[in-house]
């Protein structure tokens, strides 16, 4: 009680000093934190199921090819799910944007096809109804019942209790509710968070793009798997049996024919299928595994310099601690009583970290994209607080204890002459300290090392030229055939949005294209040049099917002849444009208009190109542009169910998204609007890593330099004052004032060098790491690190200024005096 | 049998690769009861031998014994609990803890001794008492004068009734007017029976005491009784 009483005392007395701890490990605990709730829900989180641990994913062994290790065919799926006796359950799934209208309102949901098995092989059970289970799925297309998740049903449906046996319409079909979901499960999914589930059998019912065709072809890779081991049945064994009934099925179906090419015949031999741990479900966020691990480093060495400053100024109370011990206290005491003193900045550190963390997450937020911000549901669980409280523990523990330590090894006996500073224990602390903020300044010099590698790749990727006028542009998406449009009536629908929107002040044009642009998104076809002369080489290029106007639009340079009109996409014509990296790979040269290609064998009039466009970033900002042909909208009429239209406006585009659902609600108001956004924000989702990672690592190491100014100039000013004496004398016998402030700012300069050159070496092994995640720069860019230590100097001599200039204003007579 | 009896203690400091000797082959008794000055110049060792004879110091050479306690064999816990139920300090510095008021300061030494908190606030009432000082009490020691602050110093080191206080140059941050109140306090405290044990440079601070150790280099160069003319002498001085 006494301690709590002092510690208290301690607190109120010394506001500022309080203050500042109490901020620093708001700051240092509430941005680690946040990183943490980030990278547990990326990386570490398990499904809301019961035994998570029990989940596997089933995939395709050895190396990923262009289809992925995930993806099976739907008689495979079906096959194995029969015959199986290892598992609880196999289940499938499929995803897909649906379009759902629910007493009069549409809205594009985001919807998981889920086989008879899945829920039961989550072991999850319902809050209302039932869930799908294999009656479901008697035949394709039969069995029109859905299921909701929890968080739908709360926030968008009010939490009805008598929901089920309600109807609503998804994709033009009725569906009747039977059941939600538990709390808090959304899908599998990482990053996606599922709203409703309908029977897997329904999938070619509601996807007009789903040929009918993938039901049987066992050529055909979609359908992804998990199940849940039964149980007494480890991982291992369920491998040996899943791939036994695996095998037994290829070589019943999918036996190569004998006169087949004998590495077909390997590769069939070789085939097997892995299981690999399903309890974080599916799917990950390119690049975020090793983003978050350096993120979730940098936050940690910012709150271990944290640590080091409030230890540093703890430390100042050796001579204090050595004078209670010579009034009997134990060492037990004494460290309870630090302890006590630590606990109560530690706890209000603590609670100020979480709406820290909160402000830091809310800064994150607009840095994701949309989809990704919603899916992640950024916030601050139980488990980020329970992180929260573990720092800010191990945090009082580690800066109340070095004080400690220190005392354990500090002579009372020397505190009693008021020694503590001259003596051997006094400089013993002194040493330390020194060696502390040595530590701090290479700590930071790592940060800052990394921050300026960070933001010169960042600066490299917004220096390049995308090929396409991004300024005065939004998009959104539409899915017609979700709604219920035929192919025949998408073309009418796509030009009377045009002309909606065309209508609207400010805007100077419109266009549209299948595939969005700078999403990530592309489609491979294989293709064949009439004439090519190189026949062995494979001619692959991405494709996309786009509307008239699409390069004037988004302001692409067209290179030779010309781009679609109105008249090519009512009639298709066989006509084609490429760019300029599809003519220099396959070498077109100047002779590229006129030439012919065909999809498949040859045969027919194939397509002719009719223009040649510029390169530009038509699925990626950092990837350069690959091999790309464009067809008009009508021409491929299996890939017209969804469509992005891009408008260009002479006005702020920012004005545009919250108006485009309301023009496209005039033409259809049961159309579903998605993916609202200014093509400059996409541009900006597309490298949300690299801007993710730059921002927070700019952020910390601006905080960690700042720490370490504020933990040198504290042990610099308790070094000046404790060689108060020692200077006054130096100035008594004839030293200048100025040698005194060189004699400070030496000892700086030497802190500064070996801190720096430690830092250096731990920087030049991490920019190695980092290099994957870097643009156009080497992880070990010299400029870059003499920027950062340059900084990182000025910064120091800017804290160290002060306290050397005191040092030179001692006056000797008061310094002789001094104790 | 002497309270205090050191037999060739030494103590030496690890400095460049070797040992710097502070004290060497120190070899004394103190009976309960007495006054004793340790002098000595600077650096002869009287702080270090000071910080052994009060147990804060376990790593010498040598034997000390203290009521018959081998302290050179006691291990760190029993050394201070045989410190914290024997010894008393009083510093140069005076060394009182900042944030605590003159009541918590005195209160402090009896709450590491687990004296319950009753007694606690009898015993701090009636020291205040005896050093007069009922009046400062809710005061904080930069409120205080240097004289009264080693004036709450001494309070603090005598109010766990230790068998003996080991003051350190304890006038040594104060004018001789308040020096000579505290010696005045610890020639009281030693007639009352508390042994006491000082180390000085001051030659009229070391009259109050019977008896004089002389340090020279870390050897114990004298040992002499003083006579009672000295005592008449220091009093005189000090009128």
């Amino acid at each position: 009680m006494n301690n709590l009483r002092h510690a208290m005392r301690q607190f109120t007395q010394h506001p500022g000093l309080s203050l500042c701890i109490v901020l620093m490990l708001a700051l240092g605990i509430g941005a680690t934190t946040a990183i943490f709730a980030v990278f547990y829900q990326v990386l570490v989180q398990p499904l809301p199921t019961p035994e998570p641990d029990r989940l596997v994913n089933i995939v395709r062994a050895g190396p990923a090819d262009a289809r992925g290790r995930e993806a099976f065919s739907y008689p495979m799926f079906r096959d194995l799910e029969k015959g199986q006796t290892v598992f609880d359950g196999i289940a499938a799934f499929s995803e897909l944007q649906m379009n759902l209208v629910h007493r009069g309102r549409a809205i594009t949901v985001s919807g998981i096809f889920a086989s008879g098995h899945y829920f039961k092989a989550l072991g999850l059970t319902p809050v209302l109804g039932r869930l799908i289970d294999p009656r479901d799925e008697p035949r394709i297309d039969e069995s029109p019942v859905i299921v909701l998740s929890h968080a739908f049903w709360q926030n968008r449906l009010g939490g009805d209790p008598e929901i089920v046996g309600e109807t609503l319409t998804i994709n033009g079909e009725v569906f009747t509710i039977i059941g939600v979901a538990p709390p808090g499960f959304a899908g599998t999914q990482l990053g996606v968070r599922s709203e409703i589930f309908v029977p897997f059998t329904m999938i070619w019912r509601l996807n007009p793009n789903q040929p009918r065709g993938m039901a049987e072809n066992r050529n055909m890779i979609w359908v992804r798997m998990f199940a849940r081991l039964a149980p007494g049945i480890s991982a291992a064994e369920a491998t040996v049996g899943i791939n036994t009934q695996f095998r037994r099925i290829l070589n019943e179906f999918e036996l190569p024919q004998p006169t087949a090419p004998a590495d077909q015949q390997q590769q069939f031999e070789r085939q097997a299928v892995e299981l690999v741990n399903g309890a974080h479900g599916q799917g990950n966020i390119v690049g975020a595994s090793q983003s978050l691990r350096i993120l979730l480093g940098v936050t940690l060495l910012v709150l271990l310099i944290v640590c080091v400053n409030i230890a540093n100024l703890l430390l100042a109370r050796g001579v204090e601690l050595a004078v209670r011990e010579s009034m009997g206290a134990s060492r037990g005491r004494l460290l309870a009583q630090l302890l006590t003193e630590t606990v109560l900045p530690a706890l209000l550190g603590g609670l100020l970290s979480l709406p820290v963390a909160i402000l830091t997450l809310g800064a994150i937020a607009p840095m994701l994209p949309a989809r990704l911000a919603g899916g992640l549901a950024l916030q601050i669980g139980t488990t980020a607080m329970a992180f929260a409280a573990g720092l800010t523990l191990a945090t009082t523990l580690l800066f109340g204890l070095l004080p400690a330590w220190r005392m354990a090894r500090m002579s009372p006996a020397l505190a009693m002459k008021g020694q503590a500073a001259h003596s051997q224990g006094g400089h013993g602390a002194m040493r330390l300290r020194v060696a502390l903020a040595t530590a701090q300044i290479a700590f930071a010099m790592i940060l800052l090392a990394l921050a300026g590698l960070f933001s010169r790749s960042l600066t490299n990727i917004a220096r390049l030229d995308l090929g396409i006028g991004i300024d005065g542009m939004a998009s959104f998406s539409i899915a017609p055939r979700l709604s219920g449009y035929e192919t025949g009536e998408t073309e009418a629908l796509y030009d009377r949005i045009a002309q909606a929107f065309i209508a609207y002040p400010g805007v100077t044009a419109v266009t549209s294209a299948m595939l969005p642009v700078i999403t990530g998104n592309a489609m491979e076809v294989g293709l064949g040049i009439d004439g090519y002369e190189n026949a062995d080489q494979p001619i692959t290029a991405n494709f996309n099917t786009i509307g008239p106007g699409f390069f004037s639009t988004l302001a692409i340079p067209l290179r030779a002849g010309r781009e679609f009109n109105a008249a090519d996409m009512a009639q298709p014509s066989g006509k084609l444009i490429v760019n300029e990296r599809f003519v220099r790979e396959y070498g077109l040269g100047d002779k590229a208009i006129g030439r012919r290609l065909r999809f498949g064998p040859a045969g027919g009039d194939g397509w002719e190109i009719v223009g040649v466009v510029a390169d530009a970033a038509y699925s990626s900002v950092k990837e350069s542009a690959p091999p790309q042909i464009f067809l008009p909208r009508g021409a491929l009429p299996m890939f017209s169910g969804t469509m992005t239209f891009y408008i260009r406006t002479g006005v702020d585009p920012d004005a545009l998204p919250p108006v485009i659902p309301r023009i496209v609600a005039g033409v259809d108001p049961e159309l579903p609007v998605s993916n609202v956004i200014t093509l400059r924000r996409q541009a900006q989702e597309n490298i949300f890593i690299d801007r993710l990672v730059t921002t927070l690592s700019v952020g910390f190491a601006g905080l960690a330099a700042l720490l370490t100014a504020i933990g040198l100039y504290g042990v610099l000013t308790c070094n000046v004052a404790q060689r108060t004496r020692e200077l006054g004398l130096r100035l008594a016998l004839g030293a200048r004032p100025e040698t005194l402030q060189k004699l400070v700012l030496r000892q700086v300069a030497a802190m500064t060098a070996i801190g720096i050159g430690l830092g250096l070496a731990v920087a030049i092994g991490l920019g190695r790491v980092a290099e994957s995640l870097l643009f156009g720069i080497a992880g070990q860019t010299p400029f870059i690190f003499t920027a950062a230590a340059a900084l990182l100097s000025i910064v120091i001599f800017g804290a160290a200024w002060r306290p050397a200039r005191r040092a030179s204003r001692i006056a000797p007579m008061e310094a002789l005096r001094y104790e | 049998m002497a309270m205090v009896r050191v037999q060739d203690v030494g103590k030496a400091y690890p400095y460049k690769g070797g040992r710097t000797w502070v004290l060497r082959q120190i070899g004394f008794e103190v009976q309960e009861g007495e006054f004793v000055t340790i002098m000595g110049p600077s650096g002869s060792g009287k702080s270090t031998l000071l910080g052994i004879l009060g147990m804060l110091d376990g790593e010498f050479d040598g034997q000390y014994w203290f009521d018959g306690e081998p302290v050179h064999d006691l291990k760190p816990g029993q050394r201070n609990r045989l410190h914290k139920h024997n010894v008393g300090f009083v510093f140069q510095q005076f060394h009182l803890l900042d944030d605590l008021t003159v009541y918590e300061n005195l209160d402090i030494p009896l709450s590491y001794r687990d004296v319950p908190r009753k007694e606690r606030q009898a015993r701090v009432a009636e020291i205040l008492d005896r050093f007069q000082i009922v009046g400062k009490k809710d005061l904080f020691p930069a409120q205080l004068s240097g004289g009264q602050q080693q004036q709450v110093a001494v309070a603090r080191a005598v109010i766990a009734e230790p068998r003996v206080v080991l003051a350190d140059e304890p006038t040594g941050s104060l004018h001789w007017g308040q020096g000579r109140q505290i010696m005045e306090l610890m020639r009281g405290l030693n007639e009352q029976g508390t042994t006491i044990i000082q180390v000085t440079h001051d030659e009229r601070v070391a009259g109050f005491s019977r008896r004089v150790i002389e340090l020279a280099d870390g050897w114990l160069s004298a040992d002499r009784e003083k006579i009672h003319v000295n005592e008449t002498q220091a009093r005189s001085e000090a009128s």
